[in-house]
């Protein structure tokens, strides 16, 4: 047993929170907001350059080899920078690739994506919770019919990894310039860019099936454990602004935060936010630690998964109404840097799943029948 | 990092467990019961744990320990806080009574006390609060004036678990000095209990006769050579000792064991022709406290992490202090929840469910955000030194 993080992690971290505290500031968040793909460009060729798309990719297809861990390290810090970048959804995409696909698609997508030449984005949530798609028999394929709805990065990915039922649950690899795709972006109050993606008798191969719902489960394992760990992040950086609030900001000649009543606030936020992080690392921890099948669960992978999503989901609204709390209406203005991180939060909070399917995963995982 | 235990520290735990299966009688439920049978028993089976060197496990070799890691510590109290603290008093010794008279006793003081603690022969109670030195515990007022070779003490000590047991020795905070800082003048003395002019009075709580009692000193007469420290330098031994106690008792392990009871009666119990456990209610609830046991848990072992990197885990410790007594209480609440009004049925009432776990979980850990330091007193330590806030007013 041992807790602490090694020097090559607290070097990766020390390095990205270097980045985001000198260089890519939350005013370029803000920009960020922006720009035509709601993401910069600019940030994403950095992290290119820094090798951050194939960090926890293994090195036979051009990746650092790092684990889920060292990704999940580097997530809280994007979150803390507030960084809206196609990073973690894009490796979730790219593990059924790995893991499942044809010789052909491997070829053709698998260096891509590790390099970040290339973006992939998981396709699973239909409209109004109805993930059915219209898979007709074709020849030897299938062609699908039907629509995504917040598919992350969707307007940018290159190719889009699909569940749909063809031949029984299965995951298919679609290129997103192939004939009867397209990609929208929504409007939404979340800086991340969501698409909705529709499929108009989309032709797919046998070959471009690239996992089954055990694939499926894995992938999104990894995308939310990295999603919670991106949230401790932005749970962080709002600690952080509560508590630089609650020292400067002066009422009845003293800062506020001599007050218990807006200290222990922050306290809260802080004593919630260090069991968050440790949860997610351990779930990281326990993915990476995962060898054999996909469906067996050796290292308690699947219940660490569940505990540390579903806690965050249950702690983050608590935490965020404390940080509004503590800073008065000036953390309700644009001007301000803690909405950046609010409304981050909740994106993260009602993506990958909610708060009552996490804990449904727990209460199967204590033993419930 | 590395989450899980080594094979031998779960080998050490499989062992510790049968031991407890064999040991453990079906009565015993744990200390805090008014049983008369639970006292002596505690002391019998420390007997037992010396004997296979398990006791002192975690103390040095020259001490009487087995130079055991701070991991075989942690599975140690994993279990026995799991199975109702059969240790009864004595874990205090072991975890920081023990560790504080290794560190700041003279020679004699070691050979006297350190042999007895480690046969499990000794018990000891802590004498800190007093009715009006709580949270503002360096107020405290009871007075030891010097007297050529000893001290002369008065005063009153309140809240005093396991005082009445009867205690061997009492850890002792007592004022020597009046002129300097409050934080100053305080001394800690190692104190003999059958000490003519020492009185014990019980107080009934809600748990039982013998949760904590109050201490009376009249006149009552401690030799220069029971002080433990330098005179007026005993603040600095409280700061040191609460330290070691903040992560000593494994409070998720306890709440893991009651939500292992309780997640077998939902599977169990069919309740208007459906399983409790098919109940979405109380599967959320149950799950809840799931991620609040591991919670506590982790943050634990990421304190225990510190101190083995040698380093002193102060915030660390104390934010794992206060997820460990929440989920205690919030077991106990979840607990009576899931059995409903059977569930506040005591131990001999025929009709009682889960040998009424649910109801003593939840009345005992009722005091465990107040004593040894109340959450509030936790938040203003993480406020001030984790976050750096100012201080309150």
């Amino acid at each position: 047993m041992d807790l602490t993080l090694d020097d090559d992690q607290k070097l990766l971290a020390e390095s990205a929170r270097q980045l985001f505290e000198r260089t890519y500031t939350t005013e370029s968040a803000r920009d960020a907001e922006e720009q035509p793909d709601g993401f910069s460009v600019d940030l994403w060729k950095h992290a290119v350059d820094l090798g951050w798309p194939g960090i926890a990719l293994p090195e036979e297809c051009g990746g650092a080899g790092y684990g889920l861990l060292e990704l999940a390290v580097l997530a809280e810090e994007l979150g803390r920078g507030a960084a809206t970048l196609p990073l973690l959804s894009s490796y979730a995409a790219t593990l059924p690739v790995l893991w499942a696909a044809s010789d052909s698609v491997r070829d053709r997508w698998l260096a891509p994506l590790t390099a970040g030449e290339a973006i992939a984005a998981l396709a699973t949530t239909g409209a109004r919770g109805d993930a059915t798609l219209v898979v007709t028999r074709e020849g030897e394929g299938w062609t699908v019919s039907g629509t995504r709805v917040a598919v992350p990065f969707g307007a940018v990915a290159d190719v889009l990894v699909v569940s749909a039922d063809v031949d029984g649950p299965a995951l298919v690899a679609i290129a997103a310039d192939a004939a009867g795709v397209r990609c929208e972006r929504h409007d939404t109050f979340a800086p991340e860019p969501f698409a909705a993606v529709t499929f108009a008798d989309v032709a797919v191969s046998p070959d471009d099936v690239v996992g089954d719902a055990a694939v499926l489960e894995r992938a999104l394992a990894h995308q939310t454990v990295v999603d919670t760990a991106y949230a401790v992040g932005l749970a962080g950086a709002a600690l952080a602004l509560a508590v630089d609030h609650a020292s400067n900001r002066e009422q009845f000649g003293r800062p506020i935060g001599v007050n218990q009543a807006v200290s222990h606030q922050c306290v809260d936020m802080r004593v919630e936010i260090d069991a968050m992080r440790v949860l997610a690392l351990q779930a990281a921890w326990r993915l990476d630690h995962h060898t054999g099948s996909l469906d067996g669960d050796p290292a308690g992978a699947t219940r660490a998964v569940a505990l540390a999503n579903a806690y965050a989901r249950e702690v983050l609204p608590g935490i965020f109404a404390r940080a509004h709390q503590v800073h008065g209406a000036i953390g309700f203005t644009m001007e301000y840097d803690l909405q950046l991180f609010t409304r981050r939060a909740k994106a993260y909070e009602l993506t990958g799943g909610g708060v009552a399917l996490h804990l449904e995963r727990v209460a199967r995982s204590i033993g419930l029948d | 990092m590395d989450f899980d235990f080594t094979p031998d520290e779960e080998a050490f735990r499989a062992e510790l467990r049968a031991f407890l299966d064999d040991e453990l009688p079906d009565w015993w439920k744990t200390v805090f019961v008014d049983d008369e049978r639970a006292m002596p028993f505690t002391r019998e089976f420390c007997h037992q744990l010396a004997e296979r060197g398990w006791l002192t496990l975690s103390w040095p070799a020259e001490h009487g320990g087995a130079d055991g890691s701070v991991w075989q510590q942690a599975v140690v109290r994993e279990e026995m806080w799991a199975a109702g603290e059969p240790r009864g008093p004595q874990y205090m010794n072991l975890n920081y009574i023990g560790p504080l008279i290794m560190r700041f006793g003279t020679p004699e003081q070691q050979a006297r006390h350190l042999p007895r603690m480690a046969a499990g022969d000794v018990l000891w109670c802590q004498g800190f609060s007093e009715p009006e030195a709580g949270s503002d515990l360096a107020s405290l007022k009871t007075r030891a004036v010097r007297d050529g070779d000893h001290y002369v003490v008065n005063g009153q000590k309140i809240w005093n678990s396991y005082a009445d047991a009867p205690a061997d020795h009492c850890l002792l905070l007592a004022r020597t000095n009046t002129e300097v800082k409050k934080q100053v003048g305080i001394s800690m003395f190692l104190v003999d209990m059958r000490t003519p002019g020492i009185t014990v009075r019980p107080i009934p709580s809600m748990a039982g006769k013998s949760e904590f009692s109050e201490i009376f000193f009249d006149d009552a007469v401690i030799p220069v050579s029971d002080r433990l420290g330098d005179e007026d330098a005993g603040w600095t031994l409280v700061g040191e000792g609460l330290a070691f106690e903040r992560i000593g008792i494994a409070r998720y392990a306890r709440a893991n064991r009651v939500l292992e009871h309780l997640v077998q009666y939902a599977n169990e119990t069919v309740v208007d022709g459906r399983a409790l456990s098919a109940d979405p209610a109380i599967r959320a609830r149950l799950a809840t406290l799931a991620t609040r046991i591991e919670a506590a848990k982790l943050l634990n072992y990421g304190a225990i992490s510190i101190q083995a990197a040698g380093e002193v885990p102060a915030i660390e410790a104390s934010i794992a202090r206060i997820h460990n007594t929440q989920v205690e209480q919030l077991a106990g609440q979840v607990g009576l929840e899931v059995l409903g009004p059977q569930g506040l049925l005591l131990d001999d009432d025929p009709y009682r469910l889960l040998d009424g776990e649910m109801q003593r979980q939840w009345l005992e850990s009722i005091p465990v955000t107040v004593a040894a330091g109340t959450t509030e007193v936790q938040k203003n330590i993480i406020a001030q030194r984790g976050l750096g806030l100012p201080r309150s007013a």
